[in-house]
């Protein structure tokens, strides 16, 4: 009797996110950045809390600010075009079988829109929003 | 990972931080008030304490390699 065959996922395994590189480069940004993200955001929780009892760490809480509005852009970006995915059932960033979109064009006379949009609006607000930060806001 | 409260959480700071994130320069751009600020800062701060946490129970625990390893051994 032969031995069970051993499955094998030849993406590699699932900590490793380089893997992602080949083929799918967005996303191995969008994991590089929460992994290095979830554990700062902690910290900068705690930075906030620390700012508001103690008082002081202006300027710490400032460029932590930055680091972390960095940080959370492709997290933004991608959610912004999920929500776009889904509102706009699939015609904006979806992969339709072009015979199904064509379908669905004409059966609800609708397409991406503006949701084809909406990601690259929210990433210029929030880029703006980085500026005003940085120029105007002190803590 | 299933639909849960653990994810309301997460969708909770995954799109409330930067919103708040916003709110916080806009204040800053037209009305300079230093309490409203603060109330700003403590919801971010409540916001990033629970996509943190969230965070490390998805990437470090629910993602470790053991556990991974033991899903592909189908025990």
């Amino acid at each position: 009797m032969s031995a069970p065959k051993r499955l094998e996922d030849l993406r590699g395994p699932q900590t490793r996110v380089s893997r992602l590189l080949r083929f799918y480069p967005a996303a191995y940004v969008h994991m590089l950045f929460y992994r290095i993200a979830v554990p700062l955001t902690l910290l900068y929780a705690l930075t906030i809390l620390l700012y508001l009892l103690l008082g002081g760490l202006g300027l710490v809480l400032k460029a932590f600010t930055a680091v972390i509005w960095a940080l959370w852009t492709p997290q933004l970006f991608a959610v912004a075009k999920g929500l776009s995915l889904a509102w706009s059932r699939g015609m904006a960033f979806g992969q339709l079988n072009p015979e199904f979109a064509a379908l669905y064009r004409k059966r609800y006379s609708r397409g991406a829109g503006l949701y084809a949009a909406l990601p690259y609006v929210a990433l210029a607000l929030w880029v703006l929003g980085f500026v005003v930060l940085l120029l105007r806001w002190h803590p | 990972m299933k639909a849960s409260y653990v994810m309301f959480f997460e969708y909770l700071g995954m799109i409330g931080v930067p919103v708040l994130l916003l709110l916080l320069a806009l204040s800053a751009l037209l009305f300079p008030d230093p309490v409203v600020q603060k109330v700003i800062l403590g919801l971010i701060a409540a916001g990033s304490a629970a996509y943190g946490a969230v965070g490390i129970r998805e990437v470090y625990i629910h993602g470790g390699r053991k556990r991974e390893t033991t899903l592909r051994q189908g025990h």
